[in-house]
């Protein structure tokens, strides 16, 4: 059963990983349709990982005072406690189910899992996280590079389109999607330095690893991926 | 005549198929241009076999064969035992496992890593 799957409301992913022994497990997602919050968020965990004190990102601009616990670990909390013992590279069934479409795929854990912990991390509240919050509404599992880039890419240039419709200066030229990443980066290796203390083994780290892959990926290789998708659209400057 | 960069040979042994073509964009951008890539140990051992690089980037945590074992074969022949490794870990390693002082040049870069600073080391090692 996947819940509010057809609730115009709510946008709804349900993960599922089954592993070879037979085990499965599932987890669900609603976020808000309109503003793509997570929807019930926690507010606090008995994990003292989950504090934001605990190895807090030297960017984050959260009070300790006023915010005791990290938005997105103690969102995340009871995937890495599922995931603290198993192995990034152990070979797994993950069924990914959107309200729109189920996508299947055989692959080793660590892909599954940063695809899902990848929507917590932007829907939880965390204002650093929150720039790549659009993407969620077209979560797509399993992306390979090139997809990201282009998802990421047309969110951006969406985001200074709304930005220039409200009045405010666009960013047109990029500069600033750098920045975002680079920020990301910040956020995904403070969060492998609280997995270090917390598991055993390195599926969850890993994970964080795959999703700083992709950032850093993007960051370095982005005029390249600029100039390869423009031959694409040639039909819109053709003379 | 291929510069100094242009003829060390790097092989890159890592399970995540996105890592490796990221190390490859990151080494290959400072002109280190012979790049061979394994997606275990074992056909990074099959590589090295075939022609003993400069320098292994190993990773630790690998199907089929992991960088222990990897380290161990590598230590055990005269023709390997002293290519500097750099071990890419995200997740703690088991020192002792490794540090039995028969492979010199052992070198250690977390994961996530910083570009630079990977950088930084290969040219330690390679020479700028």
């Amino acid at each position: 059963m996947t819940g509010n799957i057809n609730d115009a409301n709510t946008i709804n992913y349900v993960y599922r990983f089954t592993f070879k022994d037979g085990v499965k497990k599932e987890f669900k997602i609603s976020l808000g349709a309109r503003d793509l919050n997570y929807i019930n968020p926690r507010k606090e965990s008995p994990y003292p990982w989950t504090e934001l004190k605990y190895h807090k990102c030297p960017i984050c601009p959260l009070d300790d005072n006023s915010c005791r616990f990290c938005p997105v670990a103690v969102n995340l909390a009871d995937v890495i406690d599922f995931f603290k013992t198993s192995v990034s590279h152990e070979e797994i069934e993950v069924l990914v189910q959107s309200d729109e479409r189920t996508y299947l795929k055989n692959a080793p854990l660590q892909y599954g899992l940063s695809s899902l912990i990848g929507i917590y991390m932007v829907t939880s509240g965390c204002p650093i996280m929150a720039k790549l919050q659009p993407m969620v509404r077209f979560h797509l599992p399993f992306a390979s590079m090139e997809e990201t880039a282009y998802r990421m890419i047309s969110m951006y240039l969406s985001a200074q389109y709304f930005c220039h419709r409200k009045g405010g200066k666009p960013d047109w030229d990029l500069k600033n999607l750098k920045k975002i990443y680079e920020d990301v980066r910040v956020v995904d290796k403070s969060f492998c330095s609280r997995l270090l203390d917390i598991t055993t083994r390195d599926a969850g780290v890993n994970a964080f690893v795959i999703l700083d892959t992709a950032a850093n990926y993007i960051n370095m290789t982005l005029e390249e991926m600029l100039d390869s998708l423009e031959g694409m659209f040639g039909s819109y400057y053709a003379r | 005549m291929p510069g100094k960069k242009q003829s060390k040979k790097i092989v890159i042994a890592d399970d995540e198929p996105e890592i490796i073509d990221l190390l490859r964009q990151v080494i290959t951008a400072r002109g280190f241009t012979q790049v061979r890539d394994a997606p275990d140990g074992k056909k990074a051992l099959d590589l090295i076999d075939a022609d003993v690089p400069d320098l292994l980037i190993l990773d630790m945590n690998m199907p089929t064969m992991n960088g222990y074992e990897v380290i161990a074969r590598l230590k055990g022949s005269l023709h390997t035992r002293d290519i500097p490794v750099i071990i890419l870990s995200g997740h703690y390693i088991d020192e002792q496992r490794i540090s039995c002082g028969s492979i010199k040049n052992i070198f250690f870069i977390p994961k996530p890593f910083d570009n630079e600073a990977l950088l930084t080391m290969v040219e330690n090692i390679l020479g700028k």
